[in-house]
């Protein structure tokens, strides 16, 4: 009993070297181990052993069982990475090689700088309005003070309608519309699309988006206004920016104000976009005319503020140093997508 | 407009630079757009006698001309035509190196030594555009060096100035805001010392019959002048400022308005017929023909300057032609005036006629300074041609002026501008402007402001006074307001903002398109939101075809776009836009409308090495709208066959949320992209971007997790080949049995072994109890009533 429980030890040693599939082993398992294997030939020939020594030869069974057992665990389990690493191996590719892109999309630039601009506004305290496009002389430009005999007309040349109507000029007529369903306070920008009776050429197109913006309340001042202005000039140009403003003219403000940032192209230095002058005028403002207030049926005695415009397409154009405004209404996919 | 740093010079004492000057000028409201350096660099250049001029042998045009400089006789190769003997012009020597760029040498040319250059204005810098050399006038001596002349070397400084500060029309204007800025003393040009007699009876009389339009005429006749080319140095003055010298009576008027700001004007006193002067509307069919030698027919808006019998001037825009100052000229009468500004503004634009005078006037002159702007011109004019006699002053009865008196509040100037400042400062302020104190009591202030300023009339304009002079810059920042207002939600802002973030995570990008198409783009179109369809609301005043009527839908643009990058090899084209259409309603009314459009051509993906990307197709695209729509809360889409004209009319729908049509999609008309040149499978849609933000449910709502199985149920019918799906689903939504959760379509099939006309429909219905497991029995019974329903309600039979 003893012989041929060593004998099958070193047959089931050499069978297990040779298995090199997972066949092999699962033929192996079954010529040891299976119903009719010779671990349980064994066993069953246990009770040829004398009594007194089958527990012994029961002993030296069952440690055979456990090592080709455990054997046969270690050699599968051995073969299975084999396998595996072979698997694996075959199964490189170049991941070098582009992958495939559904690529996303892009917003618009002039849609992403509106975007900076009414988010700026919005985190000290702007609220957001819009009005149509098509407007009234009346709200754009009776109400804002610019009777039909002003100079100031001829500033901006309106596309007249055929029906009596225009399209707006600025988004001006939104202050008066907002102020008109309002009382003071009112804190509000009105960005949009407004439009202007030029030739179409690098520097100007038929239209383009303004953000408007005014606070009226019972004690806005100017330097109130300076301090909106040189923040907003802060958060969307940069830490560094500073701003200058200097008087200028527009029928609805008084006092007036033009805006300038300082180049951040050229740090101040003086360069071609800035004219060398170290500026660039980025927006008008001013406090609100009291004929306006009026118009509105504020008590221009009571209530004063100020308001502000400036143009998209221009701090757009200045941020990303475009050079030509029809650029952005071509909306080629080789431009749209560097932004 | 354009000032001399010279000219300045001689009103108020500058100790800035040019370039301090146009800083601090633009700070003060008066935007300095250019700095230009003229008549520099003229070191090597003088005044030069012509003694002789030769052709050169083998040349149609050079000549070889004898030129001297006092002692020195200089060889010079000259091509141009005007050149003769006699004249003084302007020589540059060997080694000058002139304004043009030029740097002179002895040169030879057709084998001839040309020792030097006689130049023309423009080479020397002095003018934009010169027809042949400069010939001096007699006011140059012979060997005089051009850089030592007076008002040779000057600086132009170009301003941009805003509509409402006619008052710094003039170098006069600018000097004032000058000495404001200095402390400086403003110096008023001097009258020139007559020694002629003043004939105090010569006079014509005037006589303002429209005193409404003409406030005050005034006049001076000036006899026995010589009609003349100006000096130099006048002449030099004008051309400098971009006028044109004409002779010594017109440049002069032009002087003392570029000087002074106001306009004058010259009439031939022989050419005035009474004589008198009458200032009138013009008569119904009136006409005259002005000095640029046009005949403008007028109207009773038009305010004349005529004689007894007719026209001699459009007043305060231009001279009439019948009137005009000649070289025979002898005696003339020199008028001043203030005009109605707004007349005047009219009168130009119903001409479409606008002059430096025009353009003065209807933004308002000086009522009362252009009496002495007149004199000085008149007295000017004696000097200058050589008069025999001058009048006095002369004019009709004078309109009263009222004295321009505005009150203002010195606390209210603190604290509208939120500075700090003494009342002395702000008083000091208004003094240095000439505004004089009327009165005060406490903080009130009552103000007379000087008739030049036309634009002050109110507080607030007292107020930005102070702030410009005070300076905008030492005007310190305050913190924002910081009262809280209650915030209002923008809802098509926020749906604007997320369809952008959406559709450009989806890979779409963002177009923006000009909302003016020409009218052909708008007629190929119907809205697809109208009921009916009236014509496109048109501009009225359009400056191009391409431009010309309010658009009705983006679907025209968003096509061109895809045009645009098809032709630049793009394969990949996804886009939206977000954008207003104007529905044109009856009686030319229109109703704005904020829309989406969205637009796919090419390849679904981009180029990938592996494969060939797939297509779109409409099931692709509508998914992809469908997919959007549910993220902003719309489920309960239904569709039906669209008619819209852009659309292949077999691979479109019009797509409703109830009774509201919210858009409409489509694969684009195959002879639409044919006539492009676009991909045949571009698809696009258009959709009600109000409708959307205004009830779009973007921030979701929670639903427990369901606890028990569910179980599906399939049901196969067979139905006519044209019933639309969307039948079906109608009758699904109409009795859906509670415990079925959802439905889908699973195939469809067309074809062997289901009859000809028919095709095979299999839906799988989901049902779930969230209170209970289902057992078969109970879902059977459910799904076999339900199957009876649909199988009677849409015809079908059971398959
Ligand atoms: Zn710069």
């Amino acid at each position: 009993m003893r012989d041929k429980i060593n004998s099958i030890q070193i047959q089931a040693e050499n069978d297990l070297s040779d298995c090199s599939t997972i066949e092999d082993i699962e033929n192996l398992r079954v010529k040891f181990l299976g119903k009719k294997g010779q671990i349980t030939l064994l066993y069953q020939n246990i009770k040829d052993v004398a009594p007194e020594d089958r527990p012994q030869m029961g002993q030296f069974i069952n440690d055979l069982k456990q090592k080709i057992t455990s054997a046969i665990v270690n050699v599968k389990d051995r073969i299975e990475k084999n396998i595996l690493q072979k698997r694996l191996e075959q199964e490189a590719i170049d991941v070098t090689l582009p992958g495939r892109s559904s690529g996303f999309g892009k917003i618009h630039p002039l849609a992403k700088t509106m975007r900076s601009v009414i988010k700026i506004f919005q985190s000290i305290g702007f609220s957001v309005a819009q009005g149509p496009e098509v407007e009234t002389e009346y709200y754009n430009f009776d109400a804002l003070n610019i009777p039909s005999y002003h100079p100031a007309r001829d500033m901006q040349d309106t596309f007249f309608l055929e029906n009596g109507k225009l399209l707006r000029t600025h988004t001006s007529p939104v202050q008066i519309r907002v102020m008109e369903n309002r009382t003071p306070p009112v804190r509000i920008i009105a960005p949009g699309r407004v439009y202007r009776n030029e030739a179409i050429n690098a520097r100007s197109y038929c239209l383009f988006h303004q953000v408007e913006g005014f606070y009226v309340d019972s004690s806005v001042t100017f330097s109130e206004l300076k301090g909106v202005l040189g923040y907003f000039a802060k958060e969307l140009f940069g830490e560094d920016s500073k701003i200058r403003i200097r008087p200028s003219f527009f029928p609805f403000t008084e006092p007036s104000l033009e805006c300038d940032v300082s180049c951040f192209l050229c740090s101040g230095k003086g360069c071609r976009v800035c004219k060398k002058t170290g500026w660039l005028e980025i927006l008008g403002a001013g406090m609100i005319h009291p004929a306006v207030l009026r118009s509105v049926g504020y008590d221009s005695s009571q209530v004063q503020g100020y308001a502000f415009g400036m143009g998209i397409e221009r701090i757009t154009m200045l941020l990303y140093g475009i050079n030509d405004i029809r650029l952005f209404f071509e909306n080629d996919l080789r431009f749209l997508s560097q932004f | 407009m354009k000032i001399s740093y010279k000219w300045l010079k001689k009103f108020v004492d500058v100790d800035y630079t040019p370039d301090e000057l146009s800083e601090k000028l633009t700070l003060l409201g008066l935007e300095v757009a250019s700095i230009t350096y003229v008549g520099y660099k003229l070191n090597d250049v003088f005044a030069a006698k012509v003694l002789d001029v030769k052709k050169i042998k083998g040349s149609d045009h050079l000549n070889v001309c004898k030129v001297r400089i006092v002692d020195k006789v200089y060889q010079i190769v000259c091509g141009a035509s005007n050149i003769a003997e006699n004249q003084l012009v302007a020589l540059a020597v060997e080694g000058a190196d002139l304004p043009c760029g030029l740097k002179i040498k002895k040169t030879v040319i057709k084998g001839v030594e040309s020792c030097g250059m006689i130049c023309s204005k423009k080479e020397l810098g002095l003018e934009g555009d010169s027809t042949g050399i400069w010939v001096l006038g007699n006011f140059f001596k012979e060997g005089a060096k051009l850089s030592s002349i007076d008002g040779i070397e000057d600086i132009i400084i170009e301003i941009e100035l805003t509509p409402n500060r006619p008052d710094c029309l003039s170098m006069l204007g600018v000097a004032r805001e000058v000495a404001v800025l200095t402390g400086n003393k403003l110096k008023y040009p001097q009258l020139d010392k007559l020694d002629i007699p003043i004939k105090v009876n010569d006079n014509i009389p005037i006589k303002i019959l429209d005193s409404d339009l003409c406030e005050n005429y005034s006049a001076y006749i000036i006899r026995g002048i010589t009609v003349a080319p100006s000096p130099f140095w006048l002449a030099n003055a004008v051309e400098k400022l971009g006028m044109r010298s004409i002779n010594n009576i017109v440049d002069i008027t032009n002087y003392v308005l570029m000087e002074m700001g106001h306009p004058l004007h010259a009439f031939d006193l022989a050419k005035i017929q009474g004589p008198e002067i009458v200032v009138r509307r013009a008569k119904k069919n009136e006409s005259i023909k002005t000095l640029d030698d046009k005949v403008r027919e007028l109207d009773d808006t038009v305010l004349l300057i005529a004689d007894k019998s007719s026209a001699l001037a459009v007043a305060g825009v231009m001279g009439g032609a019948d009137s005009e100052v000649t070289e025979s000229t002898t005696d003339i009468l020199l008028e001043g005036a203030y005009f109605n500004p707004v007349n005047i503004r009219n009168t130009s634009k119903k001409l479409g006629l606008s002059s430096e005078a025009s353009y003065r006037f209807e933004r308002g002159t000086d009522r009362v300074g252009f009496q002495d702007a007149l004199t000085r011109a008149a007295y000017m004019t004696a000097k200058i041609c050589g008069a025999s006699s001058i009048s006095n002053l002369f004019q009709d009865e004078p309109a009263k002026y009222t004295d321009n008196i505005v009150t203002g509040n010195l606390r209210k100037i603190r604290s509208y501008l939120g500075i700090k400042i003494f009342d002395d400062e702000i008083l000091e302020i208004f003094k240095n402007l000439d505004f004089v104190l009327k009165k005060r009591i406490n903080d009130d202030i009552e103000l007379q402001i000087p008739s030049y300023r036309v634009d002050i009339s109110i507080e607030e304009d007292l107020i930005e006074e102070v702030a410009r002079i005070y300076g905008y810059d030492k005007i310190p920042m305050a913190n924002p307001g910081s009262d809280f207002i209650d915030p209002q939600k923008n809802k098509r802002l926020i749906y604007s903002q997320f369809t952008r973030d959406v559709l450009t995570g989806a890979g779409l990008y963002e177009t923006i398109t000009c909302s003016l198409v020409p009218s052909e783009t708008a007629e190929s179109v119907n809205c697809v939101f109208a009921d009916k369809n009236y014509p496109a609301l048109r501009i009225a005043n359009p400056i191009s075809e391409m431009q010309e009527v309010l658009q009705v839908s983006l679907l025209p643009n968003i096509l061109d776009v895809i045009k645009l990058n098809t032709k630049s090899r793009q394969e990949t084209i996804r886009l939206f836009e977000i954008g207003n259409i104007f529905i044109p309603l009856k009686e030319k009314n229109v109703r704005e409308k904020n829309a989406l459009c969205l637009a796919v051509s090419g390849n679904r993906e981009k180029f990938f090495w592996l494969d060939s990307s797939s297509s779109w197709d409409f099931y692709s695209f509508k998914g992809f709208v469908t997919d959007y729509l549910e993220l902003l809360g719309f489920a309960n889409l239904s569709f039906c066959r669209s008619k819209h004209s852009l659309f292949h009319p077999g691979r479109s729908a019009d797509i409703f949320i109830g009774k509201n049509k919210i858009g409409a999609i489509g694969q684009v008309h195959p002879s639409k992209t044919a006539e492009i040149g676009v991909n045949e499978l571009t698809f696009a849609g258009e959709f009600d971007a109000d409708y959307l933000s205004e009830n779009m449910k973007i921030n979701g709502s929670y639903c427990p997790l369901p606890k028990y199985p569910a179980i599906e149920r399939d049901l196969a019918v067979v139905v006519d080949s044209d019933l639309l799906f969307q039948e079906i689903n109608d009758a699904v939504n109409l009795k859906k049995p509670e415990l079925m959760e959802s439905y889908r379509v699973v195939s469809v099939y067309e074809g062997d072994p289901i009859a000809q006309g028919k095709k095979s429909l299999n839906l799988r219905m989901t049902y779930r109890d969230r209170e209970k497991t289902l057992n078969d029995q109970e879902v059977d019974k459910i799904h076999d009533d339900f199957s009876q329903y649909i199988v009677l309600k849409i015809n079908a039979e059971l398959r």
